[in-house]
């Protein structure tokens, strides 16, 4: 976080622009997450793929591991969606068995928690009218909802498209 | 004669009655005082020869004080500037709250206005107050007891306090996003803030006043 408030003030002060990837200060600028990233961004990709420890876990690129996630991912009212048809507002509950942590969806369908809820045992996603549930155990490291629950549906896992709950109007 | 007499009415009536030799030796006696007070200048405090000492203090007092002067130019004009980006970090730190804890969308569009904002205040302000620090002391301070200036340090040190508590508590509190206790030190960091805001505009608003 202190660097990119010192990248904040470089920009800022130091008038610059960001040409070909970088600034003048020298600092990448990631393709994905721009110079710092936001809630709703990339939904439907795996968030642990950057927002894991480091990049020497498999499939952890490193790139976000200042800020590591134990579970996120992208709600949408249909599990075929296009990754850009999240929902917001979608109540998320993760039960594991160090705890229970609630999120809401933001406005690209995004949650995502950096709380320690150990082994998860249970997720509920419910809006006001409907109400899923999966009860699969999913130990950690792996909270990365959108590494399984995808569209189209990933070959190795048992997840049938995308994270969903059912539109609660016409 | 009346020119030189200064006196019109009296010339008139004495030439009528005096010969010219007479009116001449008139004119004579009243010029002389005039001629006498050509030197209007006088000294109402003798002046005193200054020492070169005494000289060369009294240019550096002037070069200092030009000094002075410049430096606070400065101040003013950052210290204006402090506020007008103060007031857009609270502007767009309100919003990102709302954003993030107020029942908003989580879209985090607001966060980059508000740390590019909050960027700029902390480093007008400091710069501000450098330079007011750097600035040399007026020759002679009469005690006024508490007035403008006086109110004006205080805020600013109330402000000053209240920016170094913000720098800390921002960066705890982003660095602490997905963490159930973020919305608690978001709280206190927009409650702070307005505080912070409020001495500054104290400060600054306490000077237009004499």
């Amino acid at each position: 976080m202190t660097a990119r408030r010192v990248t904040v003030l470089c920009g800022t002060l130091w008038l610059v622009g960001c040409t070909n990837g970088q600034t003048s200060t020298g600092t990448i600028v990631d393709q994905t997450a721009g110079l710092f990233g936001v809630p709703t961004m990339t939904p439907g990709e795996s968030c642990l793929s950057c927002h894991c420890p480091d990049s020497h876990m498999a499939g952890c690129t490193g790139k976000a591991s200042q800020r590591v996630w134990t579970v996120a991912g992208t709600v949408y009212n249909d599990p075929m969606a296009d990754a850009g048809d999240g929902v917001a507002g979608v109540e998320v509950i993760v039960v594991g068995d160090a705890g229970t942590i609630t999120m809401v969806s933001n406005a690209a369908g995004n949650f995502y928690t950096a709380e320690d809820v150990g082994a998860i045992e249970a997720v509920i996603v419910q809006n006001s009218k409907y109400r899923m549930q999966m009860n699969t155990s999913v130990k950690p490291p792996a909270g990365d909802c959108n590494g399984c629950h995808a569209s189209p549906p990933v070959v190795y896992s048992n997840a049938f498209g995308r994270v969903f709950v059912p539109k609660e109007g016409p | 004669l009346a020119l030189l007499l200064g006196r019109p009415v009296e010339v008139a009536l004495l030439s009528d009655s005096l010969d010219e030799p007479a009116a001449l030796a008139l004119a004579d006696t009243a010029a002389a005082p005039s001629s006498q007070t050509t030197d209007f200048n006088f000294d109402l405090i003798p002046e005193k020869p200054q020492s070169a000492e005494a000289i060369a203090q009294q240019q550096a007092i002037e070069r200092s004080q030009a000094t002075r002067r410049s430096l606070l130019q400065w101040h003013q004009a950052l210290g204006i500037a402090t506020v007008a980006f103060t007031v857009g970090a609270l502007i767009t730190g309100q919003l990102n709250y709302s954003d993030k804890f107020g029942g908003g969308s989580n879209s985090g569009q607001y966060e980059i206005y508000h740390d590019v904002f909050d960027t700029l205040a902390v480093a007008t302000f400091a710069t501000a107050g450098i330079l007011a620090l750097a600035a040399p002391s007026p020759p002679t301070k009469p005690d006024r007891g508490v007035d403008t200036i006086t109110i004006h340090k205080w805020a600013m040190i109330v402000a000053a306090a209240g920016i170094v508590t913000q720098l800390v508590l921002g960066i705890a509190t982003a660095s602490q996003e997905g963490h159930v206790d973020q919305a608690t030190l978001a709280t206190t960091h927009l409650v702070i803030g307005y505080v912070t805001g409020a001495a500054l505009l104290t400060g600054v608003t306490v000077l237009f006043f004499p």
